[in-house]
């Protein structure tokens, strides 16, 4: 009777997960066992059964029935508006987030200067616009909003002791950088990153900050109007 | 490390701008994903018009709470778990009027279900209607749309090892459904 590692060895394999170890335990198993390997060759065809079902078209008026039953009343209207608690709670998390920057420059010493800014942008020419103070958990830092000819950039000096991946957003954009991290011994990471084509004025950059797809910190940058 | 520029808008850019009131952005997330949604919503309840009204009421409940939708996660993630949750409620509200779980084939077996392949896809059909309607969600958001594990997990709020639990008992008891049907 096949037992429950077996069964196991085989969804792992459906899966795609089989280590180098797990894969030749699977390979002696099927060679010594007719039963598993029956069972394997239905799994497998069930599998492919399944994945070959497919997506059928919905029918033609769906769109048009979704859309002409939207509400009148814009989606920004759904916004939750902050109450008093709200308030008290946003300006307790601004006092630590204070707190948390004095702290870190003390400890981290002064920022770094323009020639340290690496990426794609010519440091000497970088004007920053805005800079806010990032998390107090496990990813801290700060965030700025620097200008140059070419157009916006966001740079991000982080300390975190995971991988962590941001979340850029703003209108009509948004991207993801992957794998930031702390470089040991450096007391963080310094990662510049261009937004082409991107000169907006009087608009928010909403940047959310992640570890294992969880959402550990978030900030906001503001690029200001006027020249 | 990896980094990218969306050169068409993504998601986020058009969720951006439909919470500014730009309609026209929710129309292009409604082509983007009204056929996965749709399909999602047939397989979970085997019935075109109860799959039309799942997708319908999937798209205009995403619109009305936009608000409450969080950027750092994927929008059709998001999407599909309204989708299964309204599946699952047409699902819940369908039992009163009997145990139609394997019997409401929405292309009932005949003369256009005569070929081999149309055999194939009812007999795969009528097992899925046979598991319980949580195996049923992984079973259809891994093989029928495709996601990966992570977004299953993230769809439904589970740990991705739990999804691939659920998805080994789906296939075990598919298969002997399959067997006693002598499909296989």
């Amino acid at each position: 009777m096949t037992d429950n590692s077996h069964l196991a060895l085989i969804h792992a394999e459906l899966d795609g997960d089989l280590s180098g170890e797990k894969r030749a335990a699977l390979a002696r198993l099927l060679l010594a066992d007719s039963r598993a390997r029956a069972l394997r060759d239905e799994l497998r065809g069930l599998a492919s059964r399944l994945d070959a079902v497919g997506q059928v078209e919905p029918p033609p008026q769906l769109k048009d029935s979704i859309l002409s039953r939207l509400p009148s009343v814009p989606v920004a209207r759904t916004y939750r508006k902050p109450s008093l608690a709200h308030w008290r709670l946003a300006a307790m998390v601004a006092g630590l987030l204070v707190a948390g920057t004095i702290v870190y420059q003390t400890v981290q010493g002064p920022a770094p200067g323009s020639r340290e800014i690496a990426g794609t942008m010519a440091a000497d020419s970088l004007t920053a616009l805005d800079s806010v103070a990032v998390g107090s958990g496990p990813v801290t830092g700060r965030a700025t909003l620097y200008r140059d000819k070419s157009g916006l950039a966001v740079g991000l000096d982080v300390s975190a002791a995971e991988p962590v991946d941001v979340f850029i957003s703003t209108r009509g954009y948004s991207f993801r950088i992957n794998g930031l991290r702390s470089s040991s011994g450096a007391g963080g990471t310094h990662q510049t990153v261009a937004l082409p084509g991107l000169r907006m004025q009087g608009e928010d950059i909403e940047l959310s900050f992640l570890i294992g797809e969880r959402t550990v910190s978030r900030a906001t940058l503001h690029a200001p109007s006027g020249p | 490390m990896g980094q990218y520029f969306a050169k068409e808008e993504d998601d986020a850019a058009l969720v951006l701008r439909c919470r500014e009131g730009e309609r026209d952005a929710f129309e292009q997330l409604v082509i983007r994903y009204q056929k996965p949604v749709f399909n999602v919503a047939l397989r979970m309840l085997r019935d075109r018009q109860d799959a039309l009204d799942v997708a319908q009421t999937t798209f205009l409940k995403a619109f009305e709470h936009l608000g409450d939708y969080d950027p750092a996660f994927r929008f059709y993630s998001w999407l599909y778990r309204i989708a299964i949750n309204e599946s699952l409620n047409a699902l819940a509200q369908r039992k009163p009027r009997g145990e139609l779980d394997g019997n409401t084939a929405d292309e009932s077996p005949g003369p256009d279900r005569a070929t081999e392949g149309d055999q194939a896809l009812a007999a795969i059909e009528d097992a899925l209607m046979k598991i319980s309607p949580e195996l049923r969600t992984v079973t259809v958001l891994r093989h029928i749309t495709q996601l990966s594990y992570a977004d299953i997990a993230e769809a439904l709020g589970l740990p991705e090892k739990t999804v691939k639990s659920r998805l080994h008992s789906a296939r075990e008891l598919l298969r002997e459904h399959l067997r006693q049907s002598g499909a296989i």
